[in-house]
């Protein structure tokens, strides 16, 4: 198996322990007004002639930039994660029952996954998001941004899990040793879990890892379309989204830094993906 | 072909149904349509005179097989927000987003083709690497993101092109069309290469994949041992068998175009659906929601048909199979 992708490797071990470590590293709270200073507004980035103290310049409130992208990162990284985890529970769970059990089961629960693939992924976030929202009492739209942000992602994406569980558990479910299991008298979801999924683990570590890119661009996506507006939390997308208020004054650092974190941490996680993909792939071996 | 045809629409129905179910249970359980015509101060009698007028006072089976009709003669109710029956607005948003999307796939297409046969022919220079690597960092930039750094470099830096709206359109009949005037064309260029760029991307990798797999095949290795040219060997050899997984993608993609459509209107102020979409959301404007829906499903199952069929008629292999399963579509 060939080594991974250093530069990707590391980059990412290193926007994670940003996320985690963000009350730590960041010199502000982004969403603590107290700590900001509207004289240090609008500083370019060093690279551009600003000062050290904040590397990556200062928004229009004084905010640090680079700041705001630690914690920014949090919610994308976090945000991202929980949404494939979902995505993988649900089409995991109807795609190995649809095709283990068959007849009713596979024709319901694939027929729903055949509907839900005649959108694009974004598309339903983007309904679910906008209809959740209209639905919750406006008071607790803050505090659940993050929640429905998580559901609507995680939703929008199960039907890939479900066609590949599906496809592998028929393919397992003919094979000698589950069949000995169930002459064993193991039951269903015995077998299901404890045979027939760790045989898929490889594949669905692959899916889910192109699946946490995708899904860090359609929460980045929904913050920037401003549905997901929650100014206390801002993502990578809300600072692109607030950045590009000042396209047309000459602030271009507001957009332009941001949104490279938010390219640069996307392309590690697909460049992992695709070093994944191929190293499990027989024909490459 | 004929009985192909008519089960593969068979097939699509039930689909297109639960669809329409889906908007019709957006319709009938969020928000209260009486309540939004009827304002804040009304009777209990106004509310149940308007209640009978729009039929929901009926079961909902028969509201539910009311509104399939409507939908199938294309009338989907009027827009709560803007007051205007939402057949009328698809329509004047519809060319809009239809050149956009059409533009962009076509530019896609036309570019990622041949890059992908470019970085399989020439795989192990240090160009087709190079350019694979641009591809994935392509892939990894959203949408929006590119379409504001575009407007960044391109009409705030260099004042070359315009960063909104669709420049001066001609109406023919009831399409209004941005092609034919040149500031139409110059709004057009940016949206379309933000649109663009991802599916050429996806195109590029997957042509690479195929042609990959086609040049390795024993075909070609007699091709070449035969000498013949090797532009003949790639187009004509290679190429053709590649050619169905890529037209099966770019006809899917499509619907993704759709998708993000939204976001590239929203960022350039494109009046098309996309943007009619978001609006809509923010206002939760049921009616064009649900109207949307139904027409995207109804494109994508369209183009799922046509593909289908296109790739029977390419691929002489699939043609046996007409009489059993459907062609494999999923890769």
């Amino acid at each position: 198996m060939r080594a991974p992708p250093p530069l990707a490797f590391a980059l990412l071990l290193l926007f994670v322990m940003a996320a985690i470590g963000a009350p730590l590293l960041a010199r502000q709270n982004p969403s603590d007004l107290a700590g900001l200073d509207l004289m240090n507004s609008f500083i370019p980035p060093v690279f551009a002639g600003g000062l050290w103290s904040f590397p990556l310049g200062t928004d229009d409130q004084g905010r640090d930039i680079l700041s705001s992208i630690l914690w920014g990162t949090r919610i994308s990284l976090g945000v991202g994660c929980l949404a494939t985890a979902l995505s993988t529970g649900i089409g995991l769970t109807a795609g190995l029952a649809a095709g283990y059990f068959g007849r009713v089961t596979d024709a319901v629960l694939m027929r729903f996954a055949d509907m839900q693939l005649t959108f694009p992924a974004l598309l339903v976030a983007l309904l679910v998001d906008g209809l959740l929202r209209t639905a919750l009492p406006r008071g607790a739209q803050d505090a659940t941004a993050f929640a429905v942000l998580v559901f609507s992602i995680g939703i929008s994406n199960w039907p890939h899990f479900a066609r590949m569980a599906r496809a592998a558990a028929r393919i397992e479910a003919e094979k000698e040793y589950v069949l000995a299991a169930r002459l064993v008298g193991r039951s269903a979801p015995a077998i299901l879990t404890a045979h027939i999924l760790p045989n898929l683990s490889g594949t669905v570590l692959v899916l889910a890892t192109t699946n946490l890119a995708a899904a860090m661009i359609a929460e980045a996506t929904l913050s920037f379309l401003g549905i997901s507006f929650s100014p206390a939390q801002p993502s990578l997308g809300t600072l692109v989204r607030f950045g590009s208020a000042f396209l047309f004054s000459g602030e271009w650092w507001l957009t332009v830094v941001p949104g490279a974190a938010l390219v640069l941490l996307v392309w590690c996680v697909n460049r992992l993906g695709d070093w994944m993909g191929d190293a499990l792939n027989p024909r490459l071996r | 072909m004929l009985l192909f045809v008519v089960s593969r629409i068979l097939q699509a129905l039930p689909v297109f149904l639960c669809v329409v179910l889906v908007a019709f249970v957006l319709f009938a359980f969020v928000g209260d349509p009486v309540l939004i015509m009827l304002g804040q101060n009304y009777t209990e009698a106004q509310r149940a005179a308007t209640a009978h007028r729009l039929g929901l006072d009926q079961p909902l089976i028969i509201q539910y097989c009311r509104y399939v009709w409507a939908t199938l003669h294309g009338e989907f109710g009027v827009s709560y927000r803007l007051s205007r029956p939402v057949a009328a607005l698809l329509a004047e948003r519809l060319p809009a987003t239809a050149e956009l999307a059409i533009t962009a796939t076509l530019l896609s297409v036309a570019v990622g083709v041949p890059l992908g046969v470019f970085t399989a022919v020439h795989r192990r220079r240090r160009v087709a690497g190079i350019l694979l690597s641009i591809c994935l960092v392509a892939l990894s930039v959203p949408t929006f993101l590119l379409g504001t750094l575009l407007i960044l470099v391109f009409s705030v830096g260099l004042h070359w092109l315009p960063s909104f709206g669709r420049g001066a359109v001609v109406h023919i009949g009831w399409w209004s069309t941005g092609l034919l005037t040149a500031s139409g064309l110059r709004s057009l260029v940016l949206p379309a290469a933000t649109l663009g760029l991802y599916q050429k991307s996806l195109i590029t990798r997957l042509t690479r994949v195929e042609m990959l797999d086609a040049l390795g095949t024993e075909h070609i290795r007699f091709a070449r041992a035969r000498g013949l040219p090797r532009r003949s060997i790639y187009v004509t050899h290679a190429g053709r068998n590649a050619l169905v997984p890529i037209v099966t993608l770019a006809a899917l993609q499509f619907g993704g175009v759709l998708a993000f459509s939204i976001v590239t209107e929203s960022v350039f102020q494109w009046p098309g659906l996309g943007l009619l979409f978001i609006q809509s959301l923010g206002a939760a404007d049921i009616p064009v929601l649900a109207a949307y829906l139904i027409l995207t499903a109804a494109i994508f199952l369209t183009l799922n048909l046509a593909v289908d069929l296109s790739s029977t008629l390419i691929d002489p292999r699939l043609r046996s199979s007409l009489r059993g399963f459907p062609p494999a579509r999923d890769r």
